[in-house]
């Protein structure tokens, strides 16, 4: 049945949805507009607009700074993993041998623990390899974190391949790696992207090892507005103020990247 | 060009269950030598091993006489043509016909060359920037095969290259393909579920049943002697009659018939006992007098096809399951099977007549109902 009321029923029922998804964004954003106020007023009940807090939170060189690091942590991170995860993907995909499955139980076992389990021994090990507090340090750590999640993204993007397409490329005289570069990749670019996105977006909200692991001279955008917290705790619009410039690239890259995403996300099910 | 030779190949399961047992198949250079069998019995399987598709679990395959059981397919030298034609989706036709000379380094010219002959063997000149989506079935029908001839190998693989295709591209695709095959004399294996397709293709037909090679015959020798009841029941449409009769001195018992044997044909062995008789459909001709050679029979059904008739009617004799080499439990008696005859189509009968049917002696086929082997020759 496709009838008009099904339609608006479906309608209704997604923006409900997505009004309590939008709701705390929708706060943060009002509350970082609101003018400064003298004290003893709530902000949620000021009137007015005004960019003021942004301005105040631009004026500090720090935030800028974390966000940048931040920038760069996600980036090579997510440069790191895919260059790591697309042929490990596409071997267990494509290929059967011994120990496969093992291999893919460690690999899944690597996002089984919480962060804050495994952030000690981490701590310990960057300690003793100078890694603490330096942004090399950071982008290790979260191509650690995330390679499991790219791994397993991708690789359900190749097991959805046609395994005849890769085998008339053998045929062909092409090597595992020209199949890889010249036959399977460019016929799942919606599935590279929708991962890579999903890679930098963690490694962009990350807090737990940005946190313990860094946090000093090396500050990550979340970090930062942690920080803003404790030093400010009272003021609560310039913090939300922050927090809207910190949620600002990654709402942007979704809507940007929203096509790729969907028909990567749905492994193929939406057909370009 | 190569001649190919297969020795004892097998494949295992990893439950140890074969789905390829100790095939043996010699392909001379230019034959066009067609595995044919129903889905299942093993024929793409061993397609893929003489490919480097699939690993071997016992067994050589040579090419010209050197051994490639551990070469990597690319090494081969070998080209191969998938049902689902697998060609690349992101690249054009072009794009397409070039890939094997780019990975493997032709020089641009001579690629370039043999693109273009290719395209204008095939037609695709005018569709060389398109891409698959943009394309027929039949258009990428003959991509993929383009893709594989270009590169002049030694041998073609064809994996039921027609069974993506509604019937009528698929009978022409199929004069198509005997026209290359003529054009071409290379090296050819080609896998069908078709039996048309393998009679018609085939120099020669191999016709495998779980794994097992059956027989390997020209066409002609496959339809006029199977080697044993499963090529009998499996080549031929509509397939051939069998049932259970016995021999009686120079003759055979068929329910209330009694047909005569030919003089070639010796059955002394199997005095007194029951045999399968076998009648092809198209055997069956209509007789004015009801003499020895002829059965007299009531028409059940007729099935008006146009060009011919295909009447059904009654034997009073236990039928024969091919597939499982013993006796069909039967729907009702199990005393009685039907029987299909092929008459021309100006022949005038209809359901309910009762009519004589005459078989040419030569023309009986004999089984061993334990083996499933022929026998009498």
């Amino acid at each position: 049945m496709h009838s008009r009321r099904n339609d608006w029923l479906r309608t209704f029922v997604l923006v409900v949805f997505c009004l309590i998804w939008v709701a705390p964004i929708v706060y943060i954003v009002r509350v970082a507009l609101t003018p400064p106020l003298s004290g003893g007023v709530e902000v949620e009940t000021a009137l007015g607009l005004s960019l003021d807090n942004f301005r105040a939170v631009l004026a500090r060189p720090e935030l800028l700074k974390a966000l940048g690091n931040s920038l760069v942590i996600g980036i090579a991170s997510t440069i790191i993993i895919l260059l790591i995860a697309i042929p490990a993907a596409f071997v267990c995909a494509t290929h059967e041998f011994r120990g496969r499955e093992t291999i893919e139980a460690w690999i899944l076992s690597t996002r089984m623990l919480p962060a804050f389990v495994v952030v000690l021994p981490y701590f310990m090990l960057f300690r003793t390899v100078h890694l603490l507090d330096t942004l090399i340090g950071l982008i290790v750590m979260h191509v650690i974190v995330s390679l499991a999640l790219a791994f397993f993204m991708l690789r359900s993007f190749f097991s959805e391949l046609p395994r005849e397409i890769l085998e008339a490329s053998t045929m062909e005289g092409a090597g595992q790696f020209r199949t890889l570069f010249s036959v399977a990749l460019p016929q799942m670019r919606a599935g590279v992207v929708a991962t890579g996105i999903m890679v930098f977006i963690f490694s962009w909200n990350e807090l737990a090892f940005a946190f313990t692991l860094a946090g000093g001279a090396v500050k990550t955008g979340p970090v930062a507005i942690l920080s803003f917290m404790a030093f400010q705790s009272v003021q609560i619009a310039p913090l939300m103020a922050a927090a809207s410039i910190l949620v600002a690239p990654i709402a942007i890259l979704l809507i940007v990247a929203q096509k790729s995403l969907i028909r990567g996300l749905s492994f193929g099910a939406v057909k370009a | 060009m190569a001649s190919i030779s297969i020795v004892g190949a097998t494949k295992r399961y990893p439950d140890g269950s074969p789905a390829v047992n100790n095939a043996s198949i010699e392909i001379a250079d230019g034959e066009f030598l067609v595995l044919v069998g129903p889905s299942g019995c093993g024929k793409s399987t061993l397609l893929r091993m003489i490919a480097g598709l699939e690993t071997m679990s016992e067994g050589e395959i040579r090419v010209d006489g050197k051994l490639i059981n551990n070469l990597h397919p690319k090494d081969r030298d070998i080209a191969m043509i998938f049902q689902s034609y697998a060609l690349f989706p992101h690249m054009t036709v072009e794009k397409n016909l070039s890939f094997g000379f780019k990975v493997r380094g032709t020089p641009k010219i001579e690629a370039d060359r043999r693109i273009a002959e290719a395209a204008k063997t095939l037609g695709l000149t005018p569709l060389m920037q398109r891409r698959p989506s943009q394309l027929s079935g039949g258009q990428r029908q003959r991509v993929a095969i383009g893709r594989a001839l270009v590169r002049d190998p030694s041998a073609f693989l064809m994996d039921e290259p027609l069974a993506n295709l509604d019937t009528k591209l698929r009978v022409q695709m199929r004069t198509e393909f005997a026209r290359l095959r003529e054009q071409l004399r290379t090296t050819t294996i080609y896998v069908t579920h078709d039996q048309v397709e393998a009679m018609t293709l085939g120099h020669r037909v191999c016709v495998l049943r779980e794994g097992v090679v059956q027989q390997i015959d020209t066409p002609d020798r496959l339809f006029a002697r199977p080697q044993n009841l499963f090529v009998a029941a499996f080549i031929g449409s509509p397939e051939m009659n069998l049932a259970i009769g016995t021999v009686d001195g120079r003759h055979v018992r068929l329910g209330t018939h009694r047909l005569a044997l030919a003089d070639d044909v010796d059955l002394a062995r199997h005095q007194g006992q029951q045999i399968v008789v076998g009648i092809r459909p198209t055997d069956f001709q209509p007789s004015e007098s009801a003499d020895s050679a002829a059965l007299t029979v009531d028409l059940e059904l007729v099935e008006r096809l146009g060009s011919e008739i295909l009447v059904v009617f009654p034997v009073a004799a236990k039928g024969m399951n091919a597939d499982a080499s013993e006796s069909e439990p039967e729907v009702g008696d199990p005393n009685r099977t039907t029987f299909t005859a092929r008459l021309d189509g100006s022949s005038k009968v209809k359901g309910g007549d009762r009519v004589s049917l005459r078989v040419d002696p030569n023309a009986l086929h004999f089984f061993d109902p334990a083996s499933g082997l022929a026998i009498g020759r």
